[in-house]
């Protein structure tokens, strides 16, 4: 079993008066694809938040890696921040800079490099999710799953070893969600990158993930490898994942 | 003892507060480094030049309309000859800075408010603070400074403007002397006490209209509806501030300065 890259323990999460998560316990393998699963409204996304450490928990400890984020100074927060990529359901593309500025902005921002090495990683970026040739296009020129492409290559803009995605494949036709599942599984590996991504997909979610946490009602109905998942006997977990997406995932077809 | 306050005063205390740290937020912004500093020009251009048209267009029509106008009462005078010194002390001293901000706000202080809502609405904000981008230096500070420099500039332009209107209006179609016009507006303007009093003016404007622009903008409701009223009270609230501030300006001038 591999080593725990980010774990979140004991955390409260709540908005206002109403608490999403209590002490709720969740561990993301090193370098693995895990996928957080659940119905609309169960707080999918809030948790993939806490997890980047974009938002805080009431309580709870959040630790990435061997530090403990709560610790940690507003410079060295700032540092761990760099290192959490995330692609935002939205996309959230920025509309006025075309997808080369997208994509650059960020390394602009923080590292001072001549053009030309930032042309080049840039282009290096564009050439992994297929989009050289968009990249002087704006972001209400692209298709769909081109902006989601686009926002792909802008979350790993500075090679970070950790990927977040909220609902990569939502809105998207089968054809695209396929191709960014590819291209998540192929950064994953290319960047030996800790991958947590937040979808509703099922048979997608069973064919790439290599842990699955299944959550409900603010607590986690079952967790683990998609065949251990498969194996559940849970009613909700069965009822979740659908019976026909179980059989073909054991006749290996998902 | 503060629960002891009634409600509406704790909203007031709350509100107030709320808005000092925004403002204390956007100023945080300060550039410090080059990119920073080329998003604030990129925002001189957006809310500046982009404005101009409507400033020259504007200046130059309440120019002519003030020279006829002006005419008409002065000539029951027989005073037509101070027709520059009027246009001169209406405009640059209250109808430059006045009509400027307004004209501004509907123009750019409505598209900074609408732009910085689509960008909530559409989680481009949160986009860049998970690229550890600061919206303050990035989108706040540059929005602010563009206002705060185009807006004195764009008074100067529409006051020059008011007077080129007003001098075709008084050469071309009242006949008047066009010598005396430009002697009275020469005898009459002075540096301190008109051109001066209407800069400050409008700096004081620029910084209400870019303040509330982007308050408004930047806590919108995320929704269409939200972006829309947000963008309408941008309008709304600015246009009381500045003739509220005029008038409180234009008290404090009159009772120390001149």
């Amino acid at each position: 079993m591999s080593n725990t890259a980010i774990s979140l323990e004991n955390a409260r999460i709540q908005y206002d008066d109403r608490i999403i998560f209590d002490r709720i316990n969740i561990k993301i393998p090193e370098k693995k694809i895990t996928v957080i699963m659940g119905p609309s409204g169960t707080g999918k996304s809030s948790i993939l938040r806490v997890l980047s450490n974009q938002s805080k928990t009431q309580s709870g400890e959040l630790q990435i890696g061997s530090i403990n984020v709560q610790n940690l100074s507003p410079t060295e927060q700032q540092e761990m921040q760099l290192k959490m990529g995330f692609l935002f359901q939205s996309s959230a593309l920025l509309l006025n800079l075309t997808v080369y500025e997208n994509i650059a902005l960020p390394i602009r921002y923080h590292f001072q490099l001549p053009e030309h090495v930032i042309e080049e990683m840039v282009n290096m970026k564009l050439h992994a999710v297929n989009l050289l040739d968009a990249k002087n296009l704006y972001p209400n020129q692209l298709s769909g799953g081109m902006i989601r492409r686009a926002a792909l290559a802008r979350s790993i803009a500075l090679d970070p070893p950790f990927i977040f995605c909220d609902e990569p494949f939502s809105g998207q036709d089968p054809i695209n969600a396929h191709q960014i599942a590819d291209l998540i599984k192929k950064l994953n590996q290319q960047l030996f990158a800790t991958t947590v991504i937040v979808s509703h997909e099922v048979q997608l979610s069973l064919s790439y993930a290599d842990k699955i946490i299944l959550i409900n009602q603010g607590k986690i109905v079952t967790e683990g490898h998609p065949k251990e998942i498969c194996k559940n006997p849970c009613p909700y977990t069965k009822k979740f994942f659908g019976p026909e997406n179980i059989k073909l995932f054991h006749q290996g077809k998902t | 003892m503060i629960e002891a306050l009634p409600d509406p005063i704790l909203k007031i205390c709350q509100k107030t507060g709320h808005i000092a740290l925004f403002i204390w937020k956007i100023l945080s912004g300060f550039p410090r480094k080059w990119l920073h500093l080329y998003e604030c020009i990129l925002q001189i251009f957006y809310s500046g030049v982009l404005t101009l048209v409507i400033i020259l267009l504007s200046g130059l029509f309440i120019g002519g309309v003030l020279a006829l106008q002006g005419a008409y009462i002065l000539q029951m005078f027989a005073a037509e000859n101070e027709l520059g010194q009027l246009i001169t002390l209406t405009v640059f001293r209250e109808l430059g800075p006045v009509i400027t901000a307004l004209l501004f706000t509907g123009r750019a202080g409505s598209s900074i408010s609408s732009e910085m809502g689509v960008m909530q609405l559409t989680e481009q904000i949160d986009a860049l603070k998970a690229m550890c981008i600061k919206p303050s230096q990035y989108l706040l500070f540059p929005r602010f400074i563009g206002t705060l420099i185009s807006l004195p500039l764009l008074t100067m332009i529409f006051n020059a403007f008011s007077v080129i209107g007003s001098h075709f209006t008084a050469f071309y179609w009242l006949k008047l002397d066009l010598g005396l016009f430009w002697i009275s507006i020469k005898n009459s303007a002075q540096f301190n006490q008109d051109i001066l009093t209407g800069l400050i003016k409008s700096c004081v404007f620029a910084i209400l209209i870019s303040i509330v622009a982007l308050y408004q903008g930047y806590f919108t409701i995320k929704s269409a509806e939200g972006i829309a009223h947000s963008t309408t009270k941008t309008v709304v609230y600015s246009s009381v501030f500045i003739l509220l501030s005029d008038l409180i300006l234009t008290a404090i001038m009159m009772r120390f300065w001149q």
